[in-house]
């Protein structure tokens, strides 16, 4: 047996400095006495810092197997791992933000979301359904113990409870599909799962089973229709800060997870998940987008639209092609950043005691302040796909795919519930240009708050307009094109 | 090229900036910029007029290969020279009109923004590119509403307008790619010759109605019509004439263009021809029946897109000749009373015709002006809107199929527009002079320049017709058709019919204007039926859409674990029943005869428990028959060999007992809420999905695996880990490294719950 050589830590060296800097940023916060906890969050946005530049660093397009093969570093895991840094680092600071303004700062947040970024890499770079497995849990453990951080709180024990049961039977059902998968093929390794599934069409019966629970499990981590029932009440019974966070950058991992599973591992077996993503995917949108027009909460709101985004990612992944998963994984990222976006402009909204995320909240907000509701425009139009937003681009990538593929008849059933949900995100626009304001107090905001609910809205804006080189990056994912940074 | 469009979305974003900044003479700077487009665009006239087309590419999303590429012919030069032109008149108007108003600056940087996005749309050869713009100009256009909106009934409106352009325009989306598809490209100017390919596609009909969806929402078509009354609310007539006379036109120069791709069948000529008449009689109506000097004027518009579309329905030679000259004359006319309305509004303070009387000798300038123009509107000789009516009557009248329909529905129409006309030309100005809010004056020159010029090119352009005809019209004639087209436009065509149906009309509209104090309050009272109508559709539509998704709400998504974990389960449940029954119909038949009668009776008493674990009331005879249920599996262990494994279950087993036990004694009493139904449904799925996991074991059972890894350790546990006990080889020696780390986390949980331990001790103690 091979012990681990320098090669195979070299690979992992982003998850290892990342594991080792969270332990020293939880030892940070036991021993500082800073109430801002200002020291626990420099720390960590630090940590990231130093994965984005250690990613950049060893950015190529070789792929490298380490530790015997759980393990993998390769151009996607690469452009995810970057990503994710990214999405993390503004959401800690609009976390930030937010326990500030309700005055709940506690190191745990950062430090568990840490964690839960370290669970999101694993995940982004197994190739063993084991590595796999431990990715998932350490990023769901993390955000299980993030939703109950509120623990006086019925709503969000309640919402915990709720998510942690529902994630241990999905958990639970993506092991059975896995050992599923170990009994007709005799690996875990996804590449010889992979050799496997491709080879042995005999074993159909087990395979299919297996695939039936994982495809279960994954639409779980996906809140896709009908896994999807934890979401809403996920989404408003956590603190905003932590909602944010679940609701946008964990995405990329779920992501990650139907790449390295289905595509990576049961790849041969497309025509049988193709069938599953399809029904998945059209429920997603159907109920996604129906159901968010009677939402009076906007986080509750929030959570179908983000349910109706699955659907649509999915589309991207089911067309079986490489641009329909680079279209797909555009559509991740574009969602994390309008995601982040709006939740953002609600934290800005809130304040001591009391979240602002009733919809009579964000009434006549341009007379409050024009540019956040400028913002919030821009991020709602985008989220109904309506150009020149970054949104558009992501919608029309994925249905140009599922067109290319001959599935006419989807992509039509994707503009038609689009359509439908355009119209709750319209309504927001009309509450906040047509309605009186109910709520008058001013709206404050740290100055790096507002710096960076501007860029964000300034992103969906410019890279609306110039979609080019952030498309071009998901699309070079898999392609295998040498990708230029700088 | 592409300055040109984007100069207006550049000083569109320095407008904020700039505005205060200049004062006064803002509106005349502003206006040079359109001005200078105006200008540079008339200088492609002569190229454009030989038939040629330009085109212009930039590159923008090469991994989509979509291209900035813009098309230059005579159907979008026409409009390039209309929103340009009439351009600089309105962004001069505004200098005026707003001045001194808070809200100035962003109303220049959205009229620019809309005015760029408008040239763009016409522009783009780039499917996406147009769509693009397309959107922007809703958007654009939506916001500029949203200003200074003092209507309590329009902003409780303005979302469904909003709603029903966007929708209308994810729908186009669909269709526009839909025609890549199906013509092979996403360059107009490869598919404005491959009509054959696509007309004879499958997708044809799926991507002409999500398309036409697009352009009739857009257009305000019926039955889409009805949002196009809120868009009156605008502050200004100048943003109410950029909505409802400019934006719309999109839906019509869509159409127009994709005419030689989609255009000639049957299917075309009944959707666009019927529909488009259709709009055209209501829209006259509505406007004949209103009052409001913005709604008339609006409902007249969409009188006039009715008009436009029927002409492209009909696509004959004649028919096309009508639109392009029809599109001219309704600018002219169109832009230049809605900036009379404007000035009405500004120096009287009123906003209704029948308050309205005797400003003649207040303001003969906008009086004369506003005069020619409702001539033109009227279609009365020598006036451009004459030529254009009276192409439209030859037009309809040779309509192939639908004439008859569409010649009715355009000489009803005719004859109230020309009352229309009447109201608006003869009513303000003539009669006795009603008291007004404030002191009317002539309208400053910065005002009066627009309709000055429009009134006054509608005029010269009636007396000489070939003036736009022999060049620009004849170019935009040829784009539309997709063929050349012989253009002669003429003041008189001769005694014929068409003349006498206009006589016709003009005579009825005459009268229905002599009589109008009467007619409008009798039309007005048919309103009380317009709740039949499609607006009522919509609401009933989007009603039922909120009370699907509040019962889903109530029903799926009530909050009980429960109902998730029941949905889940059953969602698995169908997927791996649909999976079973269509690829494995026949059943295993497990062998069993090798299993010793006492297993049976262990399995038995297992399943007993487990019965009496869900039937019993009681939480600590739940307790007591799961843990019968664990022993009874680890007895199934030991008798299969497998006695370390039995151990260790019934070690977990007892433990769990006891904490189970020890936590039930903090709960509260058991009550049973549940309903024998829905007992009865949860026993249903859970023996439905018992039943199936077990399937699914019996028949993996039967699927040979590969070599278990045991044999390597009993293989090798001698010669290798010198041990003849095997666990202890595997636990110590091949897998010690997963000990030493099993270890380690039990030693890390050891000091977690000492901590806690510890805690609650000092807790106690404080």
């Amino acid at each position: 047996m091979n012990l681990p050589g320098t090669q195979d830590y070299l690979a992992a060296l982003p998850e290892i400095v990342v594991a080792t800097l969270a332990c020293i940023v939880l030892l940070i916060d036991l021993w500082s006495n800073d109430r801002e906890r200002l020291l626990t969050w420099l720390a960590t946005q630090f940590t990231l810092l130093v994965g984005i530049v250690l990613i950049i660093v060893q950015l190529s397009t070789d792929v490298t197997y380490a530790f015997a093969g759980t393990y993998v570093k390769d151009i996607l895991s690469d452009v995810l791992k970057l990503f994710i840094f990214i999405g993390a680092g503004v959401a800690f600071l609009y976390m930030r933000e937010y326990l500030r303004i309700h005055n709940e700062m506690k190191g745990e947040y950062f430090t568990l979301g840490l964690f839960a970024v370290l669970g999101m890499m694993v995940l982004a770079s197994a190739s063993h359904m084991i590595t796999l497995y431990l990715g998932l849990e350490l990023l769901s453990l993390s955000l299980y113990a993030l939703v109950a951080m509120r623990r006086d709180s019925a709503q969000s024990a309640e919402a915990a409870m709720k998510y942690f049961m529902l994630g241990a039977i999905a958990s639970g059902m993506l092991l059975y599909g896995m050992s599923m998968i170990y009994g007709a093929t005799g690996s875990l390794d996804l590449r010889e799962v992979a050799d496997a599934v491709a080879q042995a069409r005999s074993d159909d019966l087990i395979l299919i089973f297996g695939l039936v629970f994982i495809v279960a499990g994954i639409a779980f981590k996906l809140g896709a229709v009908p896994f999807h029932m934890w979401a809403p009440d996920v989404y408003q019974g956590a603190p905003t800060a932590v909602t944010l966070f679940l609701a946008t950058v964990p995405k990329l991992a779920a992501f990650a997870m139907l790449m390295r599973l289905l595509v990576d591992g049961l790849g041969p077996l497309h025509d049988q998940w193709q069938g599953m993503l399809i029904i998945l995917a059209v429920l997603s949108m159907a109920i996604g987008n129906l159901v968010a027009i009677a939402q009076e909460n906007i986080r509750r709101m929030l959570a179908y639209s983000t349910i109706s985004h699955v659907g649509f990612l999915l589309l991207g992944v089911l067309s079986g092609t490489d641009q329909g998963y680079a279209a797909a994984l555009f559509y991740t990222v574009v969602y994390m950043i309008m995601g982040l976006g709006a939740f953002g402009v609600l934290v800005m909204l809130g304040r001591a005691g009391f979240e602002a995320d009733r919809l009579s909240d964000i009434k006549g907000l341009n007379q409050r302040s024009p540019w956040l509701a400028g913002v919030m425009l821009v991020m709602m139009f985008s989220m109904a796909g309506v150009p020149p937003f970054l949104g558009f681009w992501a919608k029309f990538a994925v249905l140009q795919e599922v067109v290319a593929v001959g599935l006419v008849w989807l992509a039509v059933a994707a503009v038609v519930f689009s359509i439908i949900g355009a119209f709750y995100y319209l309504r927001i626009v009309k509450l906040i240009y047509f309605d009186e304001a109910e709520e008058q107090a001013p709206i404050r905001g740290s100055s790096p708050m507002r710096v960076m609910v501007s860029s964000n809205g300034l992103v969906v804006l410019l890279f609306g307009l110039f979609p080019a080189p952030l498309l071009g990056i998901c699309i070079a994912v898999f392609t295998r094109i040498e990708l230029v940074i700088g | 090229m592409l300055l040109a469009v984007l100069s207006g979305f550049i000083l569109a974003f320095l407008a904020p900036w700039l505005t205060p900044r200049l004062g006064r003479a803002v509106g005349w700077l502003f206006g040079l910029l359109p001005a200078a487009l105006f200008v540079w665009f008339a200088s492609f006239i002569p190229v454009v007029a030989s038939g040629e087309t330009l085109l212009f590419s930039y590159p923008w999303v090469p991994g989509l290969d979509i291209n900035l590429t813009f098309l230059l012919d005579g159907l979008s030069l026409l409009f390039a020279l209309l929103i340009s032109g009439i351009g600089t008149f309105i962004v001069i108007y505004a200098g005026y009109y707003l001045h001194g108003e808070a809200y100035q600056g962003r109303f220049y940087l959205l009229i620019l923004a809309f005015m760029a996005s408008m040239l763009g749309l016409v522009l783009s050869s780039n499917l996406v590119a147009l769509f693009v713009f397309w959107e922007l100009t809703s958007i654009t256009s939506y916001l500029l509403i949203g200003y200074h909106h003092e209507e309590g009934k329009a902003r409780a409106s303005a979302l469904q307008g909003l709603f029903v352009t966007v929708a209308g325009g994810l729908a186009l989306l669909a269709g526009l790619v839909l025609l890549a598809v199906a013509g092979g490209s996403y360059e107009l100017s490869e598919l404005l010759t491959s009509g054959d390919v696509v007309r004879e596609h499958a997708l044809y009909l799926p991507l002409l109605l999500l398309i036409l969806l697009g352009t009739f929402t857009k257009s305000a078509q019926f039955p889409f019509h009805f949002w196009l009354p809120n868009a009156m609310a605008a502050p200004t007539p100048v943003s109410a004439y950029l909505h409802s006379a400019t934006m719309v036109k999109a839906g019509v120069y869509l159409m127009a263009r994709l005419n030689p791709t989609l255009g000639g069948t049957e299917t075309w000529l009944l959707l666009l021809g019927l529909i488009g008449a259709t709009t055209m009689l209501i829209g006259s109506y509505m406007a004949l029946r209103s009052t409001g000097v913005k709604q008339v004027l609006a409902y007249s518009t969409v009188m006039a897109l009715g008009t436009l579309t029927m002409l492209i329905g009909v696509g004959t030679e004649k028919a096309i000749t009508a639109a392009v000259a029809f599109l001219l004359a309704h600018s002219l006319y169109k832009g230049a009373l809605f900036m009379i309305a404007g000035i009405i509004d500004h120096e009287t303070g009123i906003k209704d015709f029948r308050e309205l009387g005797g400003l003649r000798s207040a303001m003969p300038l906008t009086a004369l002006f506003a005069g020619i123009a409702a001539l033109s509107l009227a279609g009365i000789a020598p006036l451009f809107g004459f030529v254009a009516k009276e192409l439209m009557f030859e037009a309809v009248l040779e309509a192939p199929a639908i004439g008859t329909v569409i010649t009715l529905f355009a000489v009803a129409s005719a004859m109230m527009v020309v009352a229309i006309a009447a109201v608006i030309g003869l009513r303000p100005w003539f009669g006795p002079r009603l008291p007004t809010k404030k002191t009317p004056h002539e309208a400053p020159p910065s005002l009066l320049a627009g309709p000055a010029v429009l009134a006054t090119l509608g005029l010269l352009f009636g007396l000489l017709p070939m003036l736009p005809g022999q060049h620009l019209l004849s170019a935009a004639a040829l784009a539309v058709a997709g063929e050349p087209i012989e253009v002669y436009l003429s003041l008189w065509h001769g005694f014929n019919l068409p003349l006498l149906l206009s006589a016709t009309s003009l005579a009825v509209g005459l009268l229905l204007y002599w009589q109008w104090s009467r007619v409008q309050p009798a039309l007005a009272r048919l309103a009380a039926w317009d709740h039949l109508g499609p607006e009522r559709g919509y609401e009933k539509v989007m009603a039922s859409i909120v009370s699907i998704s509040d019962s889903h709400t109530r029903l799926v998504q009530n909050g009980y674990l429960r109902y998730y974990i029941l949905t889940i389960i059953s969602t698995l449940l169908l997927l791996l029943a649909w999976t079973i029954l269509t690829r494995y119909p026949v059943l295993p038949s497990p062998d069993l005869s090798g299993i010793a009668p006492h297993t049976f009776t262990i399995l038995a008493i297992t399943a007993l428990a487990a019965l009496y674990a869900v039937t019993t009331r009681s939480r600590l005879g739940a307790v007591a028959a799961l843990g019968a249920l664990g022993f009874g599996v680890a007895l199934i262990y030991v008798l299969f060999s497998a006695a370390d494994v039995g151990i260790t279950q019934v070690l977990v087993e007892t433990i769990t007992v006891i904490m189970l036990v020890l936590v039930l004694f903090r709960l509260p009493g058991f009550l049973d809420f549940t309903l024998s139904g829905s007992r009865l449904r949860d026993g249903f799925i859970a023996v439905l999905f018992g039943g199936t996991i077990t399937l699914i074991l019996l028949m993996t059972t039967e699927v040979q695996f590969f070599p278990p890894i045991s044999e390597y350790f009993i293989e090798n546990s001698g010669p290798l880990g010198h041990g003849r006990n095997i666990v202890n080889v595997i636990l110590v020696d091949f897998r010690a490294i997963d000990t030493l780390g099993e270890i380690f986390v039990l030693a890390l949980a050891a000091i977690g719950v000492y901590a806690m331990l510890k805690l609650r001790a000092e807790d106690r103690k404080s």
